[in-house]
């Protein structure tokens, strides 16, 4: 087996992000063959070669923006030295296929209260991690959810200490009181989410958004978290606006 | 078997019930220990047995403030394999799960009830003790905390009084400087009661080892930390220096007796191999790749809500079986495979070993392969079971049994049922497996005439409708 394998695997293992690069063809006098492989890493480390010189430093920068934007990239670059925008002088060509290796979506539930707990148990039709959030300790107590919902008894504020929230974490604020959301978004605001909503009323989301401002949150900051959370579904019980929430989820995951 | 069976509740009606038995009174939750001895007739006077297999409050795997891991009393063996909190900060433990009995065992094997049987070979011990894990035990008088090392007070003898029982085991989470391995050695990878197991937890700063735990299992009376192992590696780097010295010092700690399973010589030879595994182990960069993050667990069910309150009067069993709805009495006070057998004449369901070792009784119930013979009759309440007898629709065999007969993998068919079951549950739970994958799934079946290469030929090349 290749070893570019396993060290991709232990990269999955330990959840850091990375790219797989591979010479998916090729033709003349190229610097690697086709089946030649790179990972690259967010930091832009790699590991392995597709060739080395102008064409790698070419693929790593498309391996880096690929993993920004989530999306697999096919690229054909020519070592011609005649054509303008050649990469070498070997006199070949190569076509690279890029893709990002991206982990799977993780919903960070804020609230183990009834929408809390119905979008936990309709999530876990789906392929997501299922991280469920509350501050009280024996929120779960005599309910039954899904096997793979890990629950984290928290503050909210505490999170992003315990939890790695990245690119795929979708944030789904569901709490009981707008104090806890006052209290506990500022610090979550400052990671790097995928998105973030909030569950409420106008009225709540404006004094729980003014409370925040006058804390010191940059308006810009505030104005990530898009409250009401969910689509306009019309939902009223805790399995509709579960529903509702997810769909958002849906549309803003696939949306590219 | 039993006088009385009580499926309990709530863990408020546990504590009552056991502060007002008079009797001899066994708590069961996956009963894969507890059946074994009853069926083996260990419990001529058993009184009462509570079922607390489906309090939901004990269901759980959760993260407190502290950052603190709780497992709840019916957490079972594959619930760990595939909690990700657990893999993540608790690996160890995944380790020594992923190495007890077979799949269809472990969706009923609790870790709790690995630790309250306290035989010195289980496997789950010597981990949570280099966890420095905890046990809450609550009765009627309240909770008490003890530490799991201060829980053994011999052979098979823990600190639990009469009226009391664990609610849960907790521990602190690994954090990034620490690291661990399990060990274990059995007669054979699958359905092994250890010969041997060991732990090793240790603490790094920088390189350094700043705080180290070794503990092994099944040398002696209870599971025991290797104190002068633990001293030597503190302060050290681990090299292959130091592994070898310190496997060697461990093996000396352990002071290994002599039993059924092994001579003291066997096991000090052993016990040193496998700290020096185990210490390898941490040094290892793909150590968490040596179990795969979803192993076959025959489970196609995430989850299952608790018992209808108030509709158990103490014998009649109301159960769905090949979806059809029976209401039974006077079937509560034996297994499941012989109510099925001798009660609804439902015979493809055999009795080979009814130890839980053979796999022939093997059926689904709500949505996990299990071993019937392991089950009391009465966990059948407002439960769904699917036999042999269920497979196939519109009278028609189902695939599996199409492609074991096409590949001649049977001979003289008693094992069979329970294979064929392991492999449909497998199936369901993952159309496509490997080879290891399939033979993961048939860990816990045994056939004695045609032999496994017939049979996993068969489940490679089923044909999917």
């Amino acid at each position: 087996m290749d070893t570019i394998y396993l060290e991709l695997a232990q990269a999955l293992e330990a959840r850091k992000p990375v790219c797989l690069c591979v010479v998916a063809d090729s033709s003349g006098s190229v610097p690697r063959p086709a089946g030649s492989k790179m990972l690259v890493y967010a930091d832009g480390l790699t590991s392995g070669s597709v060739g080395g010189g102008g064409l790698e430093s070419e693929v790593i920068n498309q391996a880096l923006e690929a993993m920004r934007l989530g999306k697999t990239k096919l690229l054909e670059y020519s070592m011609n030295p005649n054509d303008e925008n050649a990469v070498g002088v070997c006199g070949g060509w190569v076509i690279v296929y890029i893709e990002p290796q991206l982990e799977q979506p993780t919903l960070l539930i804020l609230g183990a209260g009834h929408v809390g707990l119905a979008v936990a148990k309709i999530a876990s039709l789906m392929d997501f991690r299922i991280i469920l959030n509350d501050d009280r300790e024996d929120a779960l107590e005599n309910l039954s959810v899904p096997d793979k919902v890990e629950f984290i008894a928290c503050d909210m504020a505490d999170l992003p200490n315990k939890v790695k929230i990245t690119p795929q974490t979708f944030i789904i604020g569901v709490s009981r009181d707008a104090q806890l959301d006052i209290d506990g978004f500022p610090a979550l605001l400052e990671t790097d989410f995928a998105y973030f909503g909030a569950i409420g009323s106008r009225n709540r989301w404006i004094h729980t958004k003014d409370a925040m401002l006058e804390a010191g949150v940059l308006p810009e900051k505030a104005d990530q978290i898009k409250s009401p959370i969910g689509l306009r579904i019309h939902a009223i019980t805790p399995d509709e606006i579960a529903i509702s929430i997810l769909a958002e989820v849906i549309q803003h995951m696939h949306k590219k | 078997m039993w006088k009385h069976y009580h499926i309990v509740e709530t863990s408020e009606q546990l504590a009552e019930l056991l502060a007002t038995q008079e009797g001899p009174t066994k708590i069961i939750a996956g009963g894969t220990d507890l059946m074994v001895e009853i069926n083996n007739e260990k419990w001529q006077n058993l009184d009462t047995v509570l079922d607390i297999s489906r309090v939901v409050a004990l269901d759980k795997i959760w993260q407190d403030k502290e950052n603190n891991l709780h497992i709840g009393a019916i957490v079972t063996h594959n619930d760990v394999l595939h909690s990700r909190l657990l893999r993540d900060a608790a690996f160890p433990l995944v380790q020594a799960c992923y190495t007890v009995a077979s799949p269809a065992l472990r969706n009923r094997a609790t870790v709790v009830g690995n630790l309250v049987t306290a035989s010195p070979a289980n496997d789950t011990i010597p981990t949570l003790m280099a966890l420095d894990a905890k046990l809450v035990l609550a009765s009627v008088r309240g909770e008490r905390i003890v530490p799991l090392s201060e829980f053994y007070k011999g052979y098979r003898q823990t600190a639990l009084e009469k009226d009391e029982y664990v609610k849960e085991v907790f521990f602190k989470g690994l954090t990034a400087n620490q690291r661990g391995s399990f060990r274990k050695q059995g007669l054979r990878k699958a359905q092994a009661i250890s010969i041997l197991n060991c732990c090793v937890l240790l603490s790094f700063e920088e390189d350094v080892i700043s705080d180290a735990k070794v503990t092994m299992g099944s040398v002696g009376p209870v599971v025991m930390h290797a104190p002068s192992a633990e001293a030597f590696l503190i302060g050290k780097v681990l090299d292959d220096t130091v592994i070898d010295e310190a496997s060697r010092i461990a093996a000396s700690d352990a002071k290994a007796i002599s039993d059924i399973r092994g001579s003291k010589e066997f096991r000090d030879y052993m016990m040193k191999e496998l700290v020096f595994e185990a210490l390898h182990d941490i040094t290892r960069d793909d150590l968490r790749q040596s179990i795969p993050r979803k192993p076959i667990s025959l489970n196609t069910k995430d989850d299952w809500s608790g018992v209808k309150q108030g509709e158990w009067d103490g014998d009649t069993i109301r159960t769905t079986v090949n979806g059809e709805e029976y209401i039974l009495t006077g079937a509560s006070k034996m297994s499941l495979l012989h109510l099925l057998r001798d009660k609804l004449g439902l015979t493809g369901s055999k009795p080979g070993c009814e130890e839980g070792e053979c796999g022939a009784c093997m059926v689904f119930l709500d949505g996990r392969a299990v071993v019937s013979c392991l089950i009391p009759a009465a966990r059948a309440h407002q439960a769904n079971i699917t036999t042999i007898e269920g497979l196939g629709e519109n009278g028609q065999l189902d695939p599996v049994q199409i492609s074991f007969i096409e590949h001649a993998a049977v001979q003289c068919g008693y094992c069979t049922p329970g294979f064929v079951m392991a492999a449909v549950k497998l199936l369901q739970e993952d159309p496509n497996p490997t080879r290891e994958q399939i033979m993961a799934g048939l860990s816990g079946n045994l056939c004695r005439c045609t032999g496994y290469t017939k049979i996993i030929e068969a489940i490679e090349d089923v044909k999917h409708p």
